[in-house]
């Protein structure tokens, strides 16, 4: 299955193709989604507010969205803005 | 950690930040530059910081308000000045008298005159300086505050990433709980990206007041909703946060390799002290650097980290010095057992002798490995003595600075403490004595301002430390018209550097003009030389009259345990120490001749060393009278050689050297006895002692 | 009680309180050390001579892996020598946190005295200097002569003894 390979200057600038990039791969049969972070160090809001909504929607439709490569900065990022739980 | 290791890890490292930092006051009145200033911020913060953590609220207050000052010196409003480093050494000690004393009414005034005299020196700043003590004791130490943001949708138009404002506003103090509200956010399929929907409600603990938050906001609070509201009040704190105070050093080793910046490691340092997060988690989240140069500055941490404990061993030389005894009574015990291997048949004796070889080789590497563990660096002994120099010269009216050199070089433990007043003696010497005053320097055509340098080496098996000051120089005209005075020597005898040296040794000694308060009768050459001969050290005078002094003082290596060459006069064995000797020979009946006035002399390869009868000098029986049909032992110290008078040479081993108390003999040729393999006890000579001896 | 009462019964127990003392010989004397101070009693042993030292230090002695200094009382005491018997000991004491051997003519035993037996010995009483006496107790029937051993084996006034005797030669 295809993951989503997060640039690594993903931020607002590059939200909209991601949004899109997002809405395709929600709506495919696919029961696991995969987003790869391995090449970002850090991300801005926009980008964990859009995987927010995306993680929002895999639930309802029972995808498991699965990160990759996500460094400590960005995990801490996505613990933040409530996408990871804090453990 | 428990209360107590908090405490008493702050201790340790509060004392280690207060030397640097007088060290750094120090250099700072000499050199202002914008480096030494930063510094002393960063260690008055992480003081400040630590105290708060460790539970000394006063401390904690009072470092504060120094740490305003110092802002206010960091960003030029403030200039350096002699008044201001007269204040700032005076609030160090303050610090350190708070920290290691308990709180009693003294300091407290104190704390109020301080504090309003720091009022004095930044009456602009916003924060009150001013404070009252009343405001310093009620205030908490940390303060919890609600914070609401919800900011507005267009906001990334704006470009600014709340997430970045988010996490400058927690690298304030700690997030004790955290919500992100996205009941705004819209599906999917219906949200623009490019706007923003979440909210969120932080609740962060931090030493900072309010103010501090606001700024975080600084550019967005006016068209944001953003709310801070003080809840303290519901809170208590009974737990203190870890901190992980060594950790910083990661920070600092990374801003040395230029991989992140000073005021990076600042917010560091700041978010780690109250979050307690990794430094290395916190750097990498800000972006400052990524992980692989963490890891491998962690590396480096380790290792250095392990140097950094050397230099604060503590009081575990007990032990020590039990390894080292225990040492000892295995070297004495395998000289018993090779007296026995060699009185067993060849075939046995040969096996046994080999098996001992061994041994032997074990011992020696153990006992340097041991002397390994105990040897620290000498460079805090020297700096601390900065503030010293920088006192007493101030109270002669002399400008002089301290050159530091060798600070690496590593000695005993045992042996830096014990020459630390000695050197003390030295300096005092030198900045009395031999630094002149201003006036008399330019008249000489010198720079106004001495120079004393405290230089330290290793050579042959020996450390080497050197006070050299470029003063005046022994006035040998002086001393000459003292021990003419004194009886000491006739009015047109001619002495050497050698006998001059002896003369200032002596207890009472004193060419100096005035009594000073300070030091006045030749401040106890003689005291100083007694204490660096009990470890077994020697002292030397270097002299160009007006250029300077130079005092050498050679220690051996290794304390307790040598090679010593075993000789025979009658009944009685002596050791002389195998490094001083030069060579053995059994001399001819012409190359011994009497000086007149001094004595016999020996010819040895074009050089006449004056020749020592042991039996004489030691007023024992020996089988011997005539040299030619004994042996003579030349043996050297420093630059001086003599030739000592033996029956026989009896053999070389590994000794352990007991000292011998002070009472026990007059004489300095004996500095220490031994224990042989048969349990009797064996003198030791002390070359340099008996040089000395010879020369009076 | 009151204070002054007090004072007066920690002072009256303080006198009647038992110490241990060892005694030994010297010349005709019986001497007594504080049991205390003591550390051992060993026969005598080899003793190394070391030079330029005052008479009554006669040398140096291997007491387990440490030099000790010993020092002959009768010598100390300036009373006329006599050659080491097999009764001849060395006592080591500890004064000032060194040890310190004293030869003496031989051990006797070790008794209990009070401190109120204990009593100020007139100046010509004993043929020792009177510095070094603590003060005399009667043990039974023999008399028995306290010393202060912090005083006669001090170091400032052994070196000073030193140094008379240096100077004496």
């Amino acid at each position: 299955m295809a993951a989503i390979v997060l640039p690594e200057d993903v931020s607002v600038k590059k939200v909209k193709a991601l949004h899109a990039e997002l809405l395709n791969a929600v709506d495919n049969d696919e029961n696991e989604m995969v987003i790869d972070f391995s090449a970002v160090k850090r991300a801005d809001l926009a980008v964990y507010q859009v995987l927010l909504a995306c993680a929002r929607e895999c639930r309802e439709k029972k995808k498991v969205v699965k990160i990759k490569g996500a460094s400590s900065t960005v995990k801490e990022q996505m613990k933040f803005c409530g996408i990871l739980r804090s453990n | 950690m428990s209360e107590n290791s908090i405490r008493d890890v702050f201790l340790e490292e509060a004392k280690e930040i207060l030397r640097h930092l007088e060290a750094d006051l120090i250099q700072l009145e000499e050199n202002p530059d914008d480096e030494v200033v930063h510094r002393i911020f960063r260690y008055v913060h992480t003081i400040k910081g630590s105290s708060g953590i460790a539970g000394f609220d006063e401390v904690y207050e009072f470092t504060h308000r120094l740490e305003n000052l110092l802002d206010a010196v960091r960003n030029k409003k403030v200039p350096v000045e002699k008044a201001l480093v007269d204040l700032l050494l005076e609030s160090m000690d303050w610090v350190a008298e708070a920290i290691y004393e308990h709180a009693n009414a003294e300091r407290k005034k104190f704390l109020d005159e301080k504090v309003a005299s720091f009022g004095s020196f930044s009456a602009k700043e916003g924060e009150a300086v001013l404070a009252r003590t009343e405001n310093v004791q009620a205030e908490k130490p940390a303060n919890y505050f609600l914070v609401r943001a919800s900011f507005k949708p267009t906001i990334f138009e704006n470009g600014i990433d709340p997430l970045l404002i988010l996490e400058d506003l927690v690298s304030l103090g700690s997030v004790e709980h955290r919500r992100v509200h996205f009941d705004k956010l819209p599906a999917l399929r219906d949200m623009d990206p490019e706007k923003c929907y979440l909210e969120w409600t932080i609740l962060l603990k931090t030493f900072h007041p309010r103010q501090k938050l606001d700024e975080a906001f600084l550019f967005v609070k006016d068209d944001n909703d953003i709310s801070i509201e003080d809840v303290t009040n519901d809170f208590t704190d009974s737990e203190r946060r870890a901190g992980g105070i060594q950790e910083r050093k990661v920070g600092e080793i990374l801003v040395r390799r230029g991989v992140i910046t000073e005021e990076e490691l600042d917010t560091v340092l700041s978010i780690q002290r109250e979050t307690n997060k990794k430094i290395g988690d916190i750097i990498v989240e800000k972006g400052f650097a990524d992980e692989k140069a963490v890891q491998q500055a962690l590396g480096d941490q380790n290792r250095i980290k392990s140097r950094i404990q050397a230099t604060t061993v503590r009081v575990e030389t007990k032990k020590l010095d039990t390894l080292l005894n225990l040492l000892g009574e295995i070297v004495i015990s395998q000289s018993s057992i090779a007296r026995m291997a060699e009185e067993l048949e060849e075939e046995q004796g040969y096996r046994l002798k080999n098996a001992l070889y061994g041994m032997d080789r074990i011992t020696r590497e153990f006992q340097e490995q041991i002397m390994a563990i105990r040897m620290i660096p000498i460079g805090p002994t020297f700096e601390q003595f900065r503030r010293f120099v920088r006192d007493v010269a101030d109270d002669v009216h002399k400008e002089i600075r301290l050159d530091i050199r060798g600070s690496e070089t590593e000695l005993d433990k045992t042996v830096i403490e014990q020459i630390s007043d000695p050197l003390k003696h030295m300096i005092r010497n030198a900045i009395d004595h031999g630094i002149e005053t201003p006036q008399e320097r330019q008249k000489a055509g010198k720079k106004p301002v001495g120079t004393i340098t405290l230089n330290a080496y290793h050579q042959e098996g020996n450390v080497f430390i050197e006070i050299i000051d470029d003063g005046r120089g022994l006035d040998r005209a002086a001393i000459r018209r003292k021990a003419v005075e004194r009886g000491l020597i006739k009015g047109d005898e001619e002495i050497n550097d050698r006998q001059l040296q002896e003369f200032l040794f002596m207890p009472g000694f004193s060419t100096a003009e005035q009594v000073g308060e300070l030091s006045g009768r030749g401040v106890g050459m003689d005291v100083v030389r007694t204490n660096i001969e009990a470890l077994r050290g020697t002292v030397e005078l270097f002299s160009e009259p007006g250029k300077g002094t130079t005092i050498r003082i050679k220690l051996p290596l290794t304390l307790a345990i040598i090679e010593g060459m075993l000789v025979r006069v009658g009944k009685n064995v002596y050791i002389i120490p195998l490094l001083s000797i030069v060579e053995s020979l059994q001399p001819v009946r012409d190359s011994i001749k009497t000086v007149e006035g001094k004595g016999e002399v020996l010819l040895v390869r074009d050089e006449y060393v004056p020749l020592v009868r042991l039996y004489q000098h030691f007023g024992i029986d020996s089988d011997f009278t005539n040299p030619w049909e004994a042996l003579v032992v030349v043996v050297e110290s420093g630059t001086s050689r003599i030739g000592i008078m033996v029956d026989d040479l009896v053999g070389q081993q590994q000794i352990v050297i007991k000292s011998l108390d002070n009472f026990i003999t007059k004489s300095r040729a004996l500095s220490g006895a031994a224990i042989m393999g048969d349990g009797t006890v064996a003198l030791i000579i002390d070359v340099h002692g008996m040089v000395g001896e010879i020369a009076t | 009680m009151n204070a002054a009462e007090n004072k007066k019964a920690a002072h009256e127990s303080a006198e009647q309180e038992m110490k241990q003392y060892v005694t030994f010989v010297i010349g005709n004397e019986y001497y007594g050390v504080e049991v205390l101070k003591v550390q051992e009693i060993i026969g005598m042993t080899q003793i190394v001579h070391v030079p330029n030292s005052a008479d009554f230090m006669k040398g140096v002695i291997n007491l387990r892996g440490t030099v000790v200094p010993v020092v002959d009382m009768r010598t100390r005491f300036r009373m006329p020598e006599r050659e080491y018997d097999m009764f001849t000991v060395i006592i080591i004491v500890e004064v000032k946190n060194r040890m310190i051997g004293m030869i003496v003519d031989s051990v006797s035993d070790v008794v209990d005295m009070a401190e109120s037996s204990i009593q100020e010995t007139p100046h010509f009483a004993a043929k020792i200097e009177t510095d070094y006496i603590r003060g005399m107790g009667q043990v039974d029937d023999k008399l028995v002569i306290i010393l202060d051993i912090d005083k006669i084996l001090s170091a400032s006034d052994l070196e000073k003894m030193g140094q008379d005797a240096e100077e004496s030669k």
